[in-house]
Formats: structure tokens, sequence, C-alpha cells
């Protein structure tokens, strides 16, 4: 792969597992839609500034298989299109036959491609607050439930996921980490850093925490003698970390949560040979300086 | 209190009259599903107006004590430093406001206003606000499932504190009720007539009918949760409860029509100038009570969950603002991902009281 075309994705700073920032230095060519210097527009070789949601009509799948559609509100300032439209002059610019006149036009044309979209027209998204996929000519108001006649093959089917045997005994790493989405999460969000609100939040948490956090139950913190802000050390066996402490009967005990943000800890520890499992059997030490 | 009766094919020349006065108007509008807000009305939209619809999200007390609001503007100039405030009293009306959002807009003069200090901000654009309310009376459209104004003793119909009041009487006709002086002046319009007694009659009905088209379950304990709260009787436990289902988000005090709290920030808007806003904020938010040096006093969630209750229930605050912070609209019990909205934490409370009533008399 030689170049990469990002559309309103920022995954240096949400893929949570990788390096996004080191894979795009190797691209030749990056190009990034956005509507802000996010950090993965940093590595950018072209950024195009794209309308925000409001300004333009537009429709948005969520993962519920939700297509709703969104109205313009508003005017965008002098600059920004949408980025279906940068996407389209471009395409002309390379000699493509793309004469999309808006949103809507792009939209039948996904439907005559994707066969559970066909029904998903703008019209038909407008006369409700969505439609879920598959929405078909023959089944406009789209599915409420996946595979609700139970009949066919295409069910989903459950199999028995084995148990990954533990390499290390649970006596001398007594504690489970466990990664994932923190209430914290907001400085990494690049809206949130627009809003007055959740930005002072967000200051106030780099001044507790400078350094981030890992979250520690308040009975374990107490069995350790560990108090709220204070060092430790986690020790796997493919690596150790140290990080601030942020004592918490919010999580369970015997689990140390590591919000995403907090990168360092999760390289140190995963070591090189990290296998993305989110589940690591950990100790916790004291760390004194 | 004066009131003159008009046709419904005339109601949104209403509109038109305090548009002509040069007036920004906010009404309410549909949206898709249950989706309606406020929006100001144009030449464009005029028409579109609703009068019965469920009573949108974001409340109306924005367009006096707006989301995010510049106090002032900060230069630096010639060496020195320029500070110019920045007042903004725009001539407006709200369109077609509840009742319930009637009573918000008064506790929240109250708080602006209501005492030594008065905010000047706030002052200046309540001044310059006329309200024309519009009583619930659709059962199917104007109240919802979490309404519960009778309880809080705001509506349907508000009492006082509009300047028009519009109640829809059926059969093609509307009354309007004079508030103040600005309300009754519009009766000089052609288009309103004067009633009869039969027209007072239909509203008492409607509105003796109207008030049992509550939802039964919605009918809060006020006041055993207000004597509760008031004498600090509530168990730590109930509050941990509650404080447990809260997820931060603040929801509940964005959608509230009482909720006052502000944050005052500052921001650059070019190289030389900075400009100081007032913000909406939460005390859900763990930011809301932390100190500067790092001490947060009501750092659990449900510290500050109580906080969010006692203010809005105490017996302390409702003598000083001569009403307590909830009107009854049922906002927060709608957008409550952990359904700790007032009702359900009445409710709570109710529970709570009733185990401690459970003492047994001692026959000895």
């Amino acid at each position: 792969m030689k170049a990469l075309w990002l559309c309103r994705y920022d995954p240096v700073n949400t893929a949570f597992f990788g390096d996004a920032a080191n894979s795009l230095k190797q691209f030749d060519l990056v190009v990034v839609q956005h509507l802000f210097m996010t950090g993965t527009a940093q590595f950018a070789h072209v950024v195009l500034p794209s309308s925000a949601f409001g300004e333009e009509e537009v429709s948005f799948t969520s993962s519920d298989r939700r297509i709703q559609l969104a109205r313009q509100a508003i005017e965008s300032p002098p600059g920004p299109i949408p980025a279906w439209e940068q996407i389209a002059r471009v395409g002309r610019a390379m000699g493509a036959d793309w004469s999309y006149k808006t949103a809507a036009d792009v939209m039948d044309e996904l439907g005559e491609v994707v066969p559970f979209y066909s029904g998903a027209s703008h019209d038909n998204l407008a006369r409700e607050y969505g439609r879920q996929w598959p929405c078909t000519k023959d089944r406009p108001l789209g599915t409420q439930f996946l595979f609700a006649d139970g009949s066919g093959g295409r069910r989903f089917k459950f199999v028995p996921v084995p148990k990954p045997a533990l390499e290390v005994s649970p006596k001398d790493f007594p504690f489970t980490l466990v990664f994932g989405h923190s209430l914290y999460y907001w400085n990494q969000n690049i809206l949130i850093q627009h809003s007055e609100t959740l930005k002072r939040e967000y200051r106030i948490l780099l001044l507790d925490y400078p350094d981030g956090f890992v979250e520690i139950n308040t009975a374990d913190a107490k069995a350790l003698g560990i108090r709220d802000g204070e060092k430790i050390r986690l020790r796997a066996a493919s690596g150790s970390a140290v990080a601030a402490a942020r004592v918490t009967p919010e999580v369970r005990g015997g689990t140390i949560f590591v919000p995403f943000f907090v990168r360092e800890v999760q390289k140190q520890i995963l070591g090189r040979a990290h296998s993305g499992h989110q589940i690591m059997p950990v100790r916790v030490e004291k760390e004194t300086t | 209190m004066k009131a003159r009766i008009l046709d419904s094919a005339d109601v949104l020349k209403i509109v038109d009259l305090l548009r002509q006065q040069d007036c920004e108007v906010f009404a309410p509008f549909g949206g898709r599903g249950r989706d309606t807000c406020y929006d100001k009305v144009t030449d464009q939209n005029r028409d579109q107006i609703q009068i019965h619809l469920p009573n949108p999200y974001y409340p109306p007390k924005r367009f006096i004590f707006p989301h995010i609001e510049r106090l002032m503007k900060i230069q630096r100039s010639d060496g020195g430093i320029q500070i110019e405030p920045t007042y903004r009293e725009p001539k407006r009306a709200i369109f077609g406001i509840r009742s319930c959002d009637v009573a918000g807009i008064w506790h929240l003069d109250r708080f602006f206003m209501g005492r030594d200090y008065r905010d000047i901000y706030y002052e200046k654009r309540r001044k310059n606000m006329f309200l024309v309310n519009v009583a619930c009376t659709d059962p199917a459209r104007d109240i919802g499932e979490e309404c519960f104004c009778v309880c809080a003793d705001t509506g349907p119909a508000a009492r006082e504190h509009f300047d028009l009041q519009l109640m829809d009487l059926g059969g093609g006709e509307f009354m309007a009720v004079a508030g103040t002086p600005a309300g009754e002046a519009l009766f000089s319009a052609p288009f309103f007539r004067k009633g009869t007694e039969a027209h007072v009659a239909k509203r008492r009905a409607i509105l003796g009918e109207v008030r049992k088209s509550f939802k039964p379950s919605t009918t809060s304990w006020f006041s055993a949760a207000i004597r509760h709260v008031s004498a600090g009787k509530i168990q730590e436990k109930t509050w941990e409860d509650i404080g447990r289902r809260c997820l931060e988000c603040g929801g509940c005090t964005y959608v509230c029509p009482a909720c006052t709290c502000f944050t005052v920030s500052d921001r650059q808007v070019g190289p030389d100038e900075v400009e100081r806003v007032r913000i909406w904020d939460a005390c859900a938010l763990g930011g809301f009570t932390r100190m500067a040096g790092g001490h947060n006093p009501r750092r659990a969630v449900h510290d500050r969950r109580n906080r969010r209750f006692f203010r809005k229930l105490s017996h302390y605050f409702i003598q000083r603002e001569l009403s307590m912070a909830c009107v009854g609209c049922g906002r927060c019990a709608a957008v409550c991902h952990g359904d700790i909205g007032m009702p359900s934490v009445v409710e709570m409370i109710r529970r709570e009281t009733a185990e401690v009533d459970k003492h047994e008399p001692v026959a000895r």
C-alpha cells in the first residue's frame, strides 16, 4: 500500500491497538478529510476540510444497523464542502464520470450496488428516525431484528471459545488487566476539545493525574497500602509499566482498569509480542522512588 | 385577568403581531417522530408552527439564559488592556411556551434577579422577553408519559408569569388570557372578541378534564421527598443507590428548565483578544465541585447527585426562590439513561421512607 484516504477517521487517536502514527509515516500519500486538524491529519500530505454535522444533508449508519438521515440546518463557513463532494471532484478530475448532484444521488447509487440498502433512499429515511438494514425495496421499513423468522442457515451460530491457558500462575499475577473505554477518554476526542464544559473536565483530569492513571478497586488498594494518585508498578509476564493509581469503587476487586488513552502503559506492559488479547494477568507493586 | 376569544385560524396572527413589533419570535416546530424543537419564526416556516405537540426537550430557557454567552471582551491595545462588557437585549418572544417552562423561567427570575445581586446579563434579556403560554389540553399530543406538572403545581395551565396565555377550547376557538399590560395591549387587534360566561365555563371544564389525563404513575410523592430531603433524613445508602445509576453525562441538567448553574471560562478568540463566556454547567460532572487545589468535596458521584436533589427539593432553597427547582416537565426522566430522573428519585426516597416508617410500636 502506498496511499491512504481517510474520511473523517482519526485512527491515531481512536484505534486502540497497533501504532497508527508510525504506519501513516510509511505511506507516500495520506489524504485526510476532517473538520479539524486531528492527530491523524498531522500525518497527512493533503487535508481536505469538510462540512460539519448539520451543515449538510447526509446519512449515517450506526452499529445497530440504523441508517439515519441528518438534515442541513445551517450553512458551512466559506471553504469546507461535504466529504462526498470532495471525493466526487477528485474522481472527476481523474476522469471518472461522477455527476452526483446531491448526497441523495450518492445514496441511490449505493442502493443499486448494495442489495440491503436498496430501499434506503433519502425519501424513505426522512420518514422516520431511520431504517435498520436490510432495508430493501420490498422491505422499505427496514429490519428490526436479523433472522427474526429463525429460518435459513444464515443465523448466528454460537461456538464455544476455548479459554486461553494461563501462561502464568494466578498466585504470582493475581490481578486482571482490563483495557477499555473510560469516562475520561475525552482528551482523545477532537469534538470534545471544542466543548467548553467538557474541556474543563479534561483539564481537571490532567491536573489530578498529569500522566494518566489506571484504576484499582478501593478494597484492593487498601490491602496493598496504595493511596489515590500514588505510583504503582504493574508487572506482567510480557513487561511492566508504572502508572498513577486512581482508587475507586467503580472497578471490580481483582481488576486493574487501563483506559485506552494511557498508551504508554499499554505499550510497555504488552511488550513487543502482544497478541491483542485484551485481558491479561498482572501483579501490582508499590513503586518506591 | 382579562380574556378574549379568537378563532383557531387566527392564532398565528399573534405571532405576526409580535413580529410586526420587531420582535424575534421563537416557536415550537415538529420534527420526525417525537422530535420537536423551538426555532426562530421566519416568513418561510411561520405556517409550520405547531400549537399542540410534545414539549421540546431542549428547553426554551436558553432564549433568556443562553447555553453559552459572551460576558465581556478583553483586548490588548496600545500597551493596555481594554475590557468591554457584551450586553445583549434583543426584543424577543417565545410563542407556545408550556406552563412548566413558564414556571422554570419564573424560577430563573427569582434566582438571577430576586435578591440583592441582580444578574445584569439575565435582566437585560428578561425585560425584553414576551411569553405566550399555551396551556396543555390535548392528552394525545401535549401531555407526555413523563409529565407531572400537576404534582409540581405548575400546569397544565400556568396561573401567572406569562404575558399572554392561550387555551384551545375546541370547536375552532381559543381563549386568550392576558397576564400583563403588555399582553392585554394585544387585545386591540381586530381578531380578538369578547367571550361569554359559557367560554369561561368551558375553560374550567377542560382544565378539570385534562388534569385526569396525566399518568397516575407519574404522581410524585413530592411532599414526602421535600420533607425528608429538607430534614437531612435520607440515608446515605439511598444516595449511593441513586449515584450508582448516574453515568455523569449531565443530560438532566441540560434539559432542565429550572437549572441555573453555570461556569465561566476565558477563551482566546483572536491574536490579542480573549472573550469571557458563561456556559451552562452540570453538577453531575466532577469538575463542577473540584477546588483549585485538587480537593473535591463531592468526589463520589452520589455526593454530586444528592447535591442536585437538595438544590431542587430542599426547604432552604424553596424558601429562597419561592418555588422548588422542579417544574414537573419530566424531561430528566425522558433523557436519563440510568432512570434517575426526578420522578424515579422521588419514588426511591418514598420507598426508603416507607422502610423507615415500618417501626412498630413497642407494646410494653
